[in-house]
């Protein structure tokens, strides 16, 4: 209840009477009333929140801010802070004119900084004498965005603005243009969206008089010499264009156009060169000042840089050759000579051939080189290396169990935390399933602290915990199944609304289901399908002794473990397997090879034995199976019976947006035989295409990224379908439209050499080749070098991944030829191989975009020069022979013919 | 000049004399650095020549840009609070070292420039602050190749007129996070060893080739001369977090004769196979013909050099007293701090005079030089003498010990405790270098990133039982 007359006007909303009775206190009985005051308005916040949510409005916006402007009148700048109070109402000006504290610069910048106050509320302030003036960076950033700022209640431009404000243009114009900005407001940002605004008012206001013309262009340049973030640069290379400098005026500049050339940003690099190209051509700049200062742009990345800067170069040098530079005393010609062939050295380290072509020729040129090509002179440095490919992280060693409750609580923790790696998911599964029932001393003292982070992970979700979402909501969920036995209930609503958890993820929730209810009854038992090896292997032999040892298994356990049986070493297991009963053990020696024929009831149970026993051919003999069950095999789906295919395929489509046409391609995938209507939980392979379901965009995003490496364990002995998704996931992300960060996991498992590539796995790892994300690419690149030398990609393989990519409309070519240019400079291996691929590939199915293809022969040239080869005579060379025209395409053939010529 | 406030975070004021500039003259330059006047009010140090003055000022705008970056935006820290945080420069007998820290806490540099860089009379050594502000940085930034410049460093900078006038001052608030990771990142370092060296135009290629980012952990190595990235681990490979951060490398890569690649310890040339877990920070040597460059990253872009908790056992060890005071005794500004010596001289034990150089560098006493693999001596010029104790972690552990939250069983073998914090008991065993924890910070590092609290209160009341039982 309100306390104070104050309080009252609080409560009620009354702003006026809140400054009234502010008006004339002292700050000593401002201090008095303070902490009453902010617990009303934390009272009332807190009201005002919670109706905003449940769609009520008890306290509106108007007693919000009467409040406000009590805590302005009452409060230190440091409480405001703490309860983050803003200052809406127009009267906070009032309220400070009548306080006028010490702190008002802090606050102002507080407030200004968080957006919490109008600007034109602290410039009042300033006006008239309350604040001193304000210089600090959210001040002057608001001023501008407050200028851009078109309103009713404004409506002046830019220009008028200023104008109207014309004390602003004596010095906080200046610090303005002086200050860089931040993510929220920039000179950029503004003009970005304001039609640069900004730009053409500080444009006018110069050429009008206002502001001081020599000091704008001084003032610009001296930004771009702070070597901002190159999307804020812009403005002021941009503007000091804009400005239209003379070339007196850019005579005066020198200096610092030759500064700007050592930047870091590239366009500013090419700005400094453009305006030193500029005032050389008027025959204003000394050479001998060039050359000191031009070196840097040589080790830029910027290929355009490298060209404008070389013909710079250039031409000093043959201007000092015909006399036509009157030196001062520093330098002679030889030396100004031998000076700007030493500026340009750096080029030859540079990533583009052409560039480093270029610099050798001018080197050439003036050292008086023979013209022969020496090749190793123009190497890129990486290229002269011969490199170890990468091994592998994981080391094909056995997974060793939980042998304590102890060790048990601390698997789950971590696995709870880190979700991950899988063999450590799949550890702490086998550890519970085989000691739930142990109860050691300090049991309870022991698993508390798991308990207590489980519950917190599963919050208001345990009902649906092994729906399969994520790896910690399924694992917490068994956690707690297990420490408190119990079960959780069935889902009273939906799970978040329309979303659907689609895929392998639900067999894995029914799964880990299964075990916590095991668990929860304290039925220890060995878990089937734990597996003995990393990569999700079961030792054959293993699972038939675990089989002997506790004949009755649990039904996604044992469909589990099928699946995950090692295609080696299987002849020892099946002997074994005679003495298995019932229809499991029929099932286990069907998939070890065993002719015994299916047959049985238990489809799922057979449909994994079938995958098992040859996961890449059709059964003829499930149909018997299907037969029992009344199914046909097409029926069930890909990957039951019937050994799945599939088939990756583009949608191309094309939006125009303002008179531009944007063309877009997305993946399709389809598989034969076609998709059941629902598919069962209990069929892992089938439902590893469910989120293929249906045309268009099948893309649900429900998927964790741990949980899809946690899939890619449930059939390691076929991993195309679950590569398919890959595919459809990276392909449809190529370049990178939204940051997935997930979607790499499924490219990790190519990189082990034990992983089979398949056709969809290599469409997989072209299309990492191809992604535009980094991580995704350099994995790709990875896989590409670990291929080569592991034999699984050979000359046809990679010729085929080749001829895959070059059939694939609106691809970003060099991002693919940049990767097999690197990875050719791995050895001679990889190169012969990349090279031969590249020549097979061009012969069967070559880019049909000139562009690309001009991009691909430059590829072919640059390892034609690694395995110092030339184009052998063959379909190819014929086909580049007829390639006329000025294209890169048609330089590029011109040249491997020269070569092969020669 | 500076309190310790009681959130931990340090209101420190910068106080100058004037401000830091390069004068032109007749072709000639005059760099004037001016420090703080803490070492003294009249404290010169250096009074001389540039013999690279281009390079030498690229070099030190790098440590500007360093100090300047936010790799990273921790949630609830002004980072423009902490743009104003200054570099430090330390003046010995032949080095003159500028040191710098991110604002994001997550990188440190170093600038060393060795005898041949200057020339001139060193006059005094000291570790103080240095202004380089904006219009001075823009001024280097004009430098070219060539020009000659003259160097003065100390409290008046090259104008001697200041007398009487009153000094330039800005208040800053240094967070303890910023405060504990410039000191903690000496600690890092001596725990780095040289993983590879590569030539200069090797460096710049891969600069060149380096992503804009790079999500997640990369590998870096070297074969044959030639430095690769990928995203797997190779034998001999450092694991680099948040390698985009190299960039800030590109504008003095150019100057580079060769460049030296420091990784953990432990994931030396000769070490098996890293994993991401073992994976640490990298330190970055860019050597010139008289100077050295190094920058050193935290293991990932959001991980700060303070969060790492590398210290923490250190300091909580209290049998290296005898050997703290010793070798504290013995800094004279010593450009390489001999360990072996320190032992041999005073007959320490090793690891006594080891733990003792760890807490020094933590109390911000000395720093450390990778190329030497040493310790030198300086000493930064906060008040840090409270913030090492105020680690989190060590603070949290005090309190548990406080509040007597630790049932020690020394029966068990290894020593088992339970650990009473909220409502739960933790348990920890004490197995010799790998303790365990069953709370959530040991489930997600493993110790990576230091012991939890739990552990330190465990590793602490067994020290207090040791010593009672003595």
């Amino acid at each position: 209840m309100p306390q104070t007359e104050l309080e009252e006007a609080m409560t009620h909303g009354q702003s006026e009477k809140c400054v009234e009775i502010l008006a004339n206190w002292t700050e000593a009985e401002r201090r008095r009333s303070a902490p009453s005051a902010i617990a009303v308005y934390r009272r009332m916040y807190r009201s005002w929140i919670s109706d905003i949510r449940s769609g009520e409005f008890s306290v509106s916006r108007p007693h919000v801010e009467a409040a406000q402007l009590a805590i302005l009148g009452v409060a230190t700048v440091s409480e405001m802070k703490e309860i983050n109070v803003r200052a809406w109402n127009e009267l906070t000006y009032d309220v400070l004119r009548d306080r006028r504290p010490s702190w008002i610069s802090d606050w102002a910048d507080w407030a200004l900084t968080n957006n919490y106050v109008k600007w034109d509320i602290v410039r009042k302030l300033i006006i008239t004498g309350v604040s001193p003036r304000l210089s600090c960076d959210s001040y002057l950033l608001r001023m501008a965005h407050r200028a851009c700022h078109h309103h009713i209640k404004y409506p002046m431009t830019v220009k008028d603005f200023f104008l109207t404000n014309s004390d602003l243009l004596e010095n906080e114009v200046w610090e303005l243009l002086g200050i860089e900005g931040n993510k929220e407001i920039s000179l950029t940002s503004l003009d970005k969206y304001s039609r640069n605004a900004v730009a053409h008012a500080f444009l006018e206001l110069t050429n009008e008089g206002y502001l001081p013309r020599s000091r704008m262009l001084d003032v610009t340049l001296t930004a771009l010499l702070a070597d901002y973030p190159q999307y804020r640069a812009g403005w002021f290379s941009r503007f000091h264009d804009l400005l239209g400098p003379t070339m007196e005026e850019r005579a005066e500049r020198i200096d610092t156009y030759l500064a700007l050339l050592s930047s870091r940003i590239p366009p500013t690099v090419s700005f400094a060169l453009d305006a030193a190209m500029t005032i050389d051509r008027a025959g204003l700049l000394d050479p001998v000042d060039g050359v000191a200062a031009i070196r840097p742009v040589f080790y830029s990345r910027d290929k355009g840089a490298h060209k404008l800067a070389l013909k710079l170069v250039s031409s000093w040098v043959d201007t000092v050759e015909k006399g036509g530079v009157k030196f001062r005393d520093v330098l002679s010609p030889a030396e100004f000579i031998d000076t700007a062939l030493d500026a340009v050295v750096p080029a030859l380290e540079h990533e583009s051939r052409d560039t480093r072509e270029a610099a050798q020729k001018f080197i050439r040129k003036y050292r008086a080189i023979p013209d022969e090509p020496d090749e190793s002179i123009i190497q890129p440095l990486s290229l002269l290396a011969a490199i170890q490919p990468p091994t592998e992280i994981v080391a094909k060693v056995p997974i060793s169990p939980v042998e304590s409750v102890e060790e048990l609580v601390e698997v789950l923790s971590a696995v709870l935390e880190n979700e991950g790696p899988v063999a450590e998911i799949e550890r702490a599964l086998d550890g519970l399933s085989r000691l739930c029932a142990e109860r050691p001393d300090n049991f309870v003292r022991l698993t508390g602290p798991l308990l207590k982070r489980a519950k917190t992970h599963l919050g208001d979700l345990w009902e649906y915990c092994f729906f399969g979402s994520t790896v910690r909501l399924v694992i917490a969920g068994l956690v707690r199944a297990w420490l408190e036995a119990e079960l959780p209930p069935a889902p009273s609503k939906p799970w978040r609304g329309d979303m659907k958890i689609l895929g392998p993820e639900r067999f894995i929730g029914a799964r880990v289901k299964e075990l916590a209810s095991r668990a929860a009854g304290r039925g220890a038992c060995p878990l089937l399908s734990a597996p003995t090896h990393y990569g999700g292997w079961i030792d054959p032999s293993v699972l038939v002794d675990r089989l002997l040892a506790h004949p009755k298994s649990a039904r996604f356990d044992t469909i589990q473990a099928i699946l995950r049986l090692s295609v080696r070493e299987r002849e020892e297991a099946l002997r074994k397997a005679s003495e298995l009963k019932g229809e499991v053990g029929a099932a286990v020696r069907f998939a070890l090879g065993g002719e015994n024929g299916a047959s049985g009831t238990d489809l799922a149970l057979w449909i994994a034995a079938s995958r098992a026993r040859d996961p890449y051919s059709d059964d003829p003999v499930g149909a018997k199976v299907c037969g029992a069950s009344g199914a046909t095999c097409d029926s069930l789906g890909p990957d039951t019976f019937n050994a799945g295919e599939i088939e990756l395929s583009w949608i191309s489509s094309q939006n125009t947006v303002e008179g531009q046409t944007y063309r877009f391609s997305n993946p399709k995938l389809t598989v034969n035989p076609p998709l059941p209507e629902t598919i069962r939980v209990d069929l892992p392979t089938v439902l590893m295409y469910e989120g293929i379901k249906g045309p268009g965009r099948w893309w649900q995003p429900v998927s964790h990224a741990n949980m899809v490496r946690w899939t890619s364990e449930i059939w390691p002995a076929n991993r195309q379908s679950w590569f398919a998704i890959g595919c459809a996931a990276i392909g449809d992300n190529l370049n990178w439209n939204e940051a997935r960060w997930g979607d790499i996991a499924y490219l990790e498992p190519l990189v082990e050499s034990t992983t089979v590539l398949g056709s969809t796995g290599l469409t997989l790892l072209a299309l990492g080749l191809c992604a535009k994300d980094p991580g995704e690419g350099t994995l790709a690149m990875d896989i590409l070098v670990n291929g080569i030398s592991d034999g699984r990609l050979d000359i046809s393989m990679l010729s085929k991944l080749l001829s895959t990519v070059f059939s694939w409309p609106d691809i970003k070519m060099p991002r693919m030829t940049k990767r097999l240019e690197q990875a050719s400079g791995v050895s001679s291996r990889h190169a012969n191989s990349i090279r031969d691929a590249t020549i097979s590939a061009l012969e069967a199915c070559p880019p049909e975009a000139t562009t690309n293809l001009g991009v691909v022969l430059e590829l072919l040239n640059e390892v034609l020069i690694i395995t110092a080869s030339s184009l052998p005579d063959g379909p190819l060379s014929k086909r580049l022979s007829n390639l006329k025209g000025s294209s890169r395409a048609a330089a590029m053939a011109k040249r491997l013919l020269s070569r092969s010529r020669a | 000049m500076s309190n310790l406030n009681t959130a931990v975070d340090l209101d420190y004021t910068y106080r100058y004399s004037g401000l830091s500039s390069l004068l032109r003259d007749n072709n000639r330059n005059q760099l004037s650095l001016v420090t703080s006047p803490e070492c003294g009010s009249s404290a010169q140090f250096f009074r001389g020549r540039v013999n690279q003055p281009k390079r030498t000022a690229d070099l030190l705008i790098t440590i500007v840009s360093v100090v300047q970056s936010r790799f990273h935006v921790p949630a609830a820290m002004l980072g423009r609070i902490l743009l104003l945080a200054d570099p430090v420069i330390t003046c010995s007998e032949s080095f003159v070292r500028f040191e710098g820290f991110s604002s994001c806490c997550g990188a440190y540099a170093r600038l060393d420039l060795l005898p041949d860089a200057l020339e001139g009379d060193r006059l005094t050594s000291g570790t103080t602050n240095v202004d380089i502000n904006a219009p001075m940085r823009s001024a280097l930034s004009k430098l070219r190749d060539g020009e000659t410049m003259d160097l003065a460093v100390g409290a008046e900078g090259l104008a001697i007129k200041h007398d009487g006038q009153e000094l330039i001052e800005r208040q800053v608030t240094l967070p303890s996070r910023w405060l504990r990771g410039f000191v903690e990142v000496q600690s890092f370092q001596s725990n780095m060893a040289l993983s590879f060296e590569a030539s200069g135009a090797e460096f710049r290629r891969f600069l060149n080739a380096l992503p804009k980012s790079f999500k997640g952990a990369a590998w870096v190595s070297l074969a044959n001369g030639s430095i690769r990235l990928s995203s797997i681990a190779s034998k001999g490979a450092v694991c680099v977090g948040g390698i985009a951060r190299l960039r800030v490398l590109q504008p003095v890569a150019r100057y580079a004769d060769k460049v030296r690649i420091y990784g953990p310890r432990e994931i030396g040339p000769d070490a098996g196979m890293p994993t991401a877990s073992n994976a640490g920070a990298t330190g970055w040597e860019i050597s010139t013909s008289d100077s050295r460059f190094y920058l050193v990253l935290s293991p990932d872009v959001w991980r700060g050099f303070s969060g790492e908790g590398q210290v923490l056992e250190t300091l909580t060890r209290k049998s290296m007293e005898k050997a703290l005071a010793v070798v504290r005794a013995s800094l004279r500004w010593q450009e390489v701090i001999d360990a072996s010596d320190v032992v041999s001289r005073y007959g320490l034990k090793a690891d006594d005079v080891e733990g003792a150089l760890a807490q020094l560098a933590v109390s911000g006493l000395i720093g450390y030089d990778l190329s030497e693999q040493a310790y030198f001596h300086r000493e930064l010029p906060f008040d840090l003498s409270l913030v090492s104790k105020l680690q989190p972690r060590l603070k949290g552990a005090n309190r548990l010990l406080d509040d007597a939250a630790v049932l020690l069983d020394r029966t068990a073998n290894p020593v088992t405790a339970w650990v009473k914090s909220g409502d739960v008991e933790y348990r920890v065993v004490l197995d010799g270098d790998s303790p365990r924890c069953t709370c959530v910070w040991f489930a997600k590092h493993k110790g990576s990133r230091g012991p939890c609290k739990h552990i330190l209160a465990a590793q602490l009341a067994l020290q207090e039982n040791k010593d009672a039982s003595d």
